[in-house]
């Protein structure tokens, strides 16, 4: 638990900018005012607090020279195009609520990212020497790399 | 622009969960002493604009 009600803090990441590929006018309409509606719903029922679209383009940064690059430097369906911040009991309720998501049927993703209570980076700037490399040493990529959902979540 | 600030939002992305593999614990430490430095730096900027906005305008009043 790691908000003030009690509750924990979720991210979802939508991954995927190219979803519509296929629909018609008509059928993309649809798709968003169904996802509208979900959105809505979620932010009514104090589930979601904070909801943003990202645009395409940007900028990416990389490398020890500090390189920049056109971005966002993925393919289109791993590219995420927003996001929305739970606030639920834990990742069981994040994922029922990721499974709604109106664009998986089309292709989109949805990666469900728990948020700690805490930044990890202020409590390792003051630890002890000795507690660093053992916090870290649990700390690795998410167990699929690119933070996909499973395959059986994404098919409706 | 789409803030009330006026200015624009961005999201930055941190890309990379092992980064830290090849750092010895000291090395790891002083990374993450950096990066808290860097952010409350950006956290303190931002609080200093928005504290500047709200500060009321100076006006001079003729005196009576």
């Amino acid at each position: 638990m790691n908000s003030p009600t009690g509750k924990s803090e979720y991210l979802l990441l939508f991954r995927g900018t190219d979803w519509h590929g296929g629909l018609s006018p008509e059928e993309i309409q649809k798709v968003m005012i169904a996802w509208m509606e979900w959105s809505d719903r979620l932010v009514a029922e104090g589930r979601s607090k904070a909801r943003r679209s990202l645009e395409g383009g940007g900028k990416f940064v990389s490398g020890k020279e500090r390189k920049v690059f056109d971005g966002p430097f993925a393919e289109a369906k791993e590219t995420v195009a927003g996001y929305f911040l739970l606030e639920v009991d834990d990742l069981d309720e994040a994922v029922s609520i990721a499974r709604d998501c109106p664009t998986l049927a089309y292709g989109a993703t949805v990666e469900v990212r728990p948020m700690p209570s805490r930044c990890l980076a202020s409590e390792l700037a003051v630890a002890k020497i000795e507690d660093v490399a053992r916090r870290m040493a649990g700390r690795s990529a998410p167990a699929d790399a690119a933070g996909r959902l499973p395959r059986e979540l994404t098919a409706k | 622009m789409n803030s009330d600030s006026e200015k624009s939002d961005y999201l930055l992305l941190f890309r990379g969960a092992d980064w830290h593999r090849d750092l010895s614990p000291d090395e790891l430490q002083k990374t993450m002493t950096v990066w808290m430095a860097w952010f409350n730096r950006l956290v303190g900027e931002a609080a200093a604009r928005a504290a500047s906005r709200s500060r009321p305008s100076r006006r001079s009043f003729p005196a009576r």
